[in-house]
C-alpha cells in the first residue's frame, strides 16, 4: 500500500470518529465497560490465586528425625532445605522445644509429663512449601536423608488446595473467553451500526473501483483507536479503584484477627498487577476493536 | 469493445431467466441506448458489466477480457475502467461536490496535485466549477447528476455506463445531461445508456438495443424508442451490429472478427494487476 493511501486511511478513520461523535462515544463507553469488567475480573482472579497459594503454604510439612541424629546430619538437612527453591521457609524444633509445645498443649494435665524424658522426642523440621503441587516430590527426597524417620504432610489438604487452584485457573480462563466473545460481539454490533449508516458510501466506493482493503482499513483503524481509548480508560478506572480498596483494606488496617485470611497477607500490591491488567486490556481493546470492525465491514463490502 | 456472447442469467438456480441467450457487440466509441420495460433485464445487463453478478451461461467480454474468469480481487480494477452513472445520483451527502469527485481518484492513490487538476477540469466540463464547495443537497437534481457524471469521468474510463440517468430529472435537465453524455462520447468514450425515456431516445436517434423478457428484441442503428417496425428508421440483424465508432479504425478491432481474443493477450490481462493502470495511461 502506498504511503498516500495509508495517510488517506488514517485521515478517513479520524473523520469517521469526528463525524459520528455519538456513535464513537457509545463505542468507547461499551469497550470501557467491558474492559473494566475484564480488568476487575483479572484483578480478583489474581488475588484469589494468591490467597489459595498463601493458604497452601500454611500447613507445613513436618519432617521428623531420629532423636539421636548427629549434628552433621542436621546440617545436611538444613543445607538441603535452604537450597531447595520450593522451600519457602523452615524452622527446626529441638526435642526440648517439642516437649514444651507438648506440655502446653496438655493444659492442666501437663503435670503428667513431669517425669517424661524429652530426649526421646524427635527433632522436627517445619517446612513451608512454595508450591503444594511439588509436595510429594519434596517428601520423597527428604525421606532419603539419613536420620529422617517420618514425614508428616496434610496430604488431603494439599490435594484439595491443588484442586482449588486448578479450578480457579480453569474458571479464570472460561470467564475470560466468555467476556472476550461478548465484547467482540458488542463491538461488532456498534461498528455494524456505524457501517450501516455508511453502507451507501461503501456501495458507491465499490462502484468507483475501491478495493476491499481500501474500504476496510479506515474502519479497522477506527475500531483500533476506539479499543485503545477504551482500554486506557478502563485501565485507569481499575487502577484507581484498586488503589482505593488496597489502602482501605491493607494499609489502613491496624490489627486483625483473621489470621492468614487478613487482606494484608494475600492482597497483591498494585505494583505487582498493574502492568498485567493494563497490558491485557490494551491487547484486548485493540483486538476486539480491530476484529469487530473487520467482521462488520465484511458484510457490506460484497458488491 | 463490449461483447455479450450468448448470455443467459438466472438469479437463482430455479428462478426464471433474467437474460436469455443475449448476444451483441458494442464497438469502442459507440453511443448505445439499452431500452426495455422495467424487469426486462436492463439492470441485470449493467450488473454483468460491473461484475456484480456472473452469467449462468455465456461470456461477457470487455476489451477481450472474459469477465467470468476475472478473479474477484481484480474486479475493482475493472470497475475503474467503467464510469457508472446512476438514476439516484449516489453522491455522498457529507462530502462536497469537489470531494465527491475527488474521492474516486483518491481510491487510485492519485497525488493531491493531480486530483486537484483533474477534478477542476471535469467540474468545468460539466459546468459546476463554481459550485465545488456546495454539498449535494444544495444542488438541483440536474446539477447532482452532473456531479455524478463528473465522478464517473474523472478517471478517464473507456466506458461510461449510465443506468436511467434522466429517470429523476425534468425534460430540460434531461436534455442537458444527454448533451453532456453525447459530448463525452464525441471524445471517444463508449457510452451505454439504459433508459425508458422515450422522448430522449427518439430525439437522439442512436443505436438502440431493445430487451424484452431478457431476450434481444431488436438491435438497430439510428432507431426510435417505439415498439413495431413503423418506428424504426432502419433495422440491423443483431449478429452484425452496425457501429458508429468515433475515430475507430475497424482493422484494429481484431477480436471482433474471431470472437475470441488471442490467448496470450488475455493471459496477460489476467495476470497483471497493472493492466488497468497501463491502459488508462495509454
Amino acid at each position: 500500500m502506498k504511503l498516500r493511501k495509508i495517510l488517506t486511511a488514517i485521515r478517513d478513520s479520524l473523520l469517521n470518529i469526528v463525524r459520528h461523535p455519538l456513535l464513537t462515544l457509545a463505542s468507547v463507553t461499551t469497550v470501557t465497560l467491558m474492559l473494566l469488567l475484564m480488568g476487575v475480573f483479572i484483578v480478583v482472579s489474581l488475588n484469589a490465586g494468591n490467597l489459595v497459594k498463601v493458604v497452601a503454604q500454611q500447613p507445613p510439612v513436618e519432617v521428623w528425625c531420629d532423636a539421636t541424629m548427629t549434628e552433621q546430619q542436621q546440617e545436611d538437612i538444613a543445607a538441603y532445605l535452604a537450597a531447595d527453591s520450593n522451600v519457602l521457609s523452615f524452622t527446626m524444633l529441638t526435642p526440648e522445644e517439642n516437649f514444651e509445645q507438648l506440655k502446653q498443649s496438655m493444659g492442666q494435665d501437663q503435670s503428667a509429663l513431669d517425669n517424661f524424658d524429652y530426649a526421646k522426642l524427635p527433632y522436627v523440621y517445619q517446612v513451608k512449601l512454595q508450591d503444594p503441587d511439588l509436595a510429594e516430590a519434596f517428601v520423597a527426597q527428604i525421606k532419603a536423608f539419613p536420620g529422617v524417620t517420618q514425614v508428616d504432610m496434610a496430604e488431603s489438604v494439599m490435594q484439595k488446595l491443588t484442586k482449588i487452584i486448578n479450578w480457579v485457573n480453569a474458571g479464570t480462563l472460561l470467564a475470560f473467553i466468555i467476556l472476550l466473545v461478548i465484547s467482540l460481539f458488542i463491538i461488532a454490533n456498534m461498528v455494524r451500526l456505524s457501517v450501516f449508516s455508511r453502507a451507501e458510501e461503501i456501495n458507491i466506493m465499490k462502484y468507483v473501483g475501491a478495493t476491499n482493503a481500501y474500504i476496510r482499513w479506515p474502519y479497522i483503524l477506527e475500531g483500533t483507536l476506539i479499543g485503545t481509548v477504551g482500554a486506557l480508560l478502563s485501565s485507569g478506572l481499575v487502577y484507581g479503584i484498586y488503589q482505593w480498596l488496597y489502602q482501605r483494606l491493607v494499609t489502613g488496617q491496624s490489627s486483625s484477627d483473621l489470621g492468614v485470611l487478613a487482606p494484608r497477607n494475600f492482597v497483591l500490591p498494585l505494583s505487582q498487577l498493574a502492568w498485567i491488567f493494563i497490558l491485557v486490556n490494551l491487547g484486548l481493546g485493540v483486538l476486539i476493536g480491530a476484529a469487530g470492525s473487520a467482521m462488520s465491514v465484511r458484510k457490506y463490502i460484497k458488491v | 469493445m463490449i461483447e455479450f456472447d450468448h448470455i443467459s442469467m438466472a438469479y437463482a438456480p430455479k428462478a426464471p431467466l433474467a437474460l436469455s441467450d443475449l448476444s451483441f457487440r458494442i464497438q469502442d466509441g459507440e453511443f448505445v441506448f439499452v431500452i426495455g420495460q422495467s424487469g426486462s433485464g436492463k439492470s441485470t445487463l449493467v450488473k454483468l458489466l460491473t461484475c456484480e453478478e456472473k452469467p449462468s451461461a455465456g461470456e461477457v467480454y470487455i476489451d477481450g477480457l472474459a469477465l467470468t474468469q476475472l478473479k474477484r480481487r481484480l474486479v475493482p480494477y475493472l470497475r475503474r475502467s467503467i464510469g457508472m452513472v446512476f438514476q439516484d445520483f449516489r453522491l455522498i451527502p457529507t462530502k462536497t461536490v469537489y470531494e465527491n469527485v475527488a474521492f474516486a481518484m483518491e481510491i487510485l492513490g492519485a497525488s493531491r496535485r493531480s486530483i486537484s487538476r483533474q477534478v477542476s477540469m471535469v467540474l468545468s466540463t460539466v459546468g459546476l466549477r463554481s459550485r465545488e464547495r456546495a454539498l449535494p443537497n444544495e444542488l438541483s437534481g440536474g446539477e447532482q447528476q452532473r456531479v455524478g457524471i463528473a465522478r464517473a469521468m474523472v478517471n478517464n474510463p473507456s466506458i461510461l455506463l449510465a443506468d436511467e440517468p434522466t429517470g429523476n430529472l425534468d425534460p430540460v435537465n434531461s436534455e442537458s445531461i444527454m448533451a453532456l453524455l453525447e459530448e463525452i462520447n464525441r471524445n471517444g468514450t463508449t457510452v451505454v445508456v439504459c433508459t425508458h425515456d422515450r422522448e430522449m431516445v427518439d430525439r437522439m436517434q442512436k443505436r438502440v438495443i431493445e430487451i424484452a423478457d431478457g431476450r434481444l428484441l431488436r438491435d438497430a442503428t439510428r432507431a426510435l424508442y417505439g415498439s413495431g417496425d413503423k418506428y424504426l428508421l432502419d433495422i440491423e440483424p443483431a449478429a452484425v451490429p452496425v457501429s458508429e465508432p468515433a475515430g475507430q479504425d475497424q482493422a484494429t478491432a481484431q477480436p471482433a472478427e474471431t470472437g475470441q481474443p488471442p490467448q496470450n493477450h488475455r493471459d496477460k490481462l489476467f495476470t497483471s494487476y497493472d493492466y488497468y493502470y497501463k491502459r488508462k495511461s495509454r
